[in-house]
């Protein structure tokens, strides 16, 4: 049986905005989250306490939790999307609804498949394939200080080639909530990892022509800004010097991050 | 040698970087690097230099003979027009501001 929420504000089942700002931002896409359950609802917050916004939402996402031991009942505009029983899988499929809707609704800027952080105003960002440690590896380097700027999704303004952030949680053995303030900034180095057990951890420099093919193919609607994309692209491998990263290791593949980081311009 | 006068296709993008150039044809939603070598072939397809003229002109800035690099030249013109890349702008009427090579 499918429950809708009550319009009744007595009545327990009824559905609750999330805290004072109820509004979630994944870039230009804006969601408003109503969780059936109190607890439910604080601990959605306290995960996504990162996007949390103000105004108005462009979309209504609803979590009905089930009788107890069934699952949590998902739906995005009305519209039932799926029901999950672990709340590792619930915030999973949140933050795939938020992603495509951001990839879909935020065409302005270039997207790319990447991660990204920052030190001392100075983003590193880290585009490649999905299992290429890039996730992983942006988790260890806000473990060691740098600011969390995104993970899965980086926009970058074509005009002047900086990086607004998107701070979604870091869904890998368990649900990372990173702390809100995420700030953007000016790209000041690329590095594309790939983890190989085994084969040590080196950065190898791509020349710029290498650089734009790389962020092209890492990008969700690079063809969409047509010959103006190749343009931000070229900017952007001019800016800043690019890497491929082998590693096997979290700890030298960091502090080749911020040593190359300290060093840019 | 073939008589007609390589044009880059105006809709064909491209940026050079450290003496390769990146091109983007968003027609084929593709992009292709060119060395240095075609990246100076590349310059001089302004649409109103014969391929003899461009070949001439290269050979000039090399220091070589134009029959050194004649046919190179000619066959990458024939991959990139084969590619949609380059036109004749003898047939297609456009043309953009010369490079200075002979034509």
């Amino acid at each position: 049986m499918i429950r809708t929420p009550s319009s009744d504000p007595g009545d327990p089942s009824a559905a609750t905005r999330v805290g004072e700002a109820p509004t979630l931002v994944a870039l230009d896409a804006t969601f408003s989250l109503r969780v059936s359950d109190r607890e439910l609802g604080a601990r959605l917050a306290d995960v996504f306490r990162a996007l949390l916004g103000e105004g108005p939402a462009g979309h209504v996402i609803t979590v009905e939790r089930g009788q107890e031991g069934e699952a949590a009942e998902l739906s995005v505009d009305g519209r039932i999307i799926g029901a999950t029983a672990s709340f590792v899988g619930l915030v999973d499929a949140l933050v795939s609804v938020l992603n495509q809707a951001a990839i879909a609704e935020s065409g302005r800027y270039l997207l790319l498949h990447a991660a990204a952080a920052e030190l001392a105003e100075r983003v590193v960002l880290l585009p490649a394939e999905s299992g290429s440690g890039k996730s992983t590896l942006v988790k260890h380097l806000v473990e060691d200080g740098f600011g969390y700027v995104s993970d899965e999704i980086v926009a970058i303004d074509p005009v002047t080639l900086s990086v607004v952030p998107y701070p979604k949680p870091l869904i890998l053995d368990a649900v990372v909530a990173p702390a809100p303030g995420a700030t953007g900034g000016a790209i000041s180095l690329i590095v594309s990892p790939l983890y190989r057990p085994g084969g040590g951890t080196f950065l190898r420099p791509l020349v710029r022509s290498q650089a734009v093919l790389l962020l092209a193919e890492n990008s969700f609607n690079f063809h969409d800004h047509g010959a103006g994309g190749l343009g931000t692209l070229a900017r952007l491998a001019r800016q800043c010097e690019t890497f491929r990263l082998d590693m096997d290791d979290s700890a030298p593949a960091i502090a080749q991050i911020r040593s190359r980081l300290s060093g840019a311009a | 040698m073939p008589d007609w006068l390589p044009l880059a296709r105006p809709s064909v993008a491209a940026e050079e970087l450290d003496g390769e150039t990146v091109l983007y044809d968003p027609q084929g939603r593709r992009l292709l690097v060119l060395n240095e070598s075609g990246s100076a072939v590349w310059r001089c397809c302004d649409g109103s230099t014969t391929v003899a003229g461009l070949v001439d002109h290269l050979a000039g800035a090399l220091g070589v003979a134009s029959g050194a690099i004649a046919d190179d030249v000619v066959d990458f013109l024939m991959a990139l027009r084969d590619s949609g890349l380059v036109v004749d702008s003898a047939r297609d009427g456009h043309s953009s501001p010369g490079t200075g090579a002979a034509g």
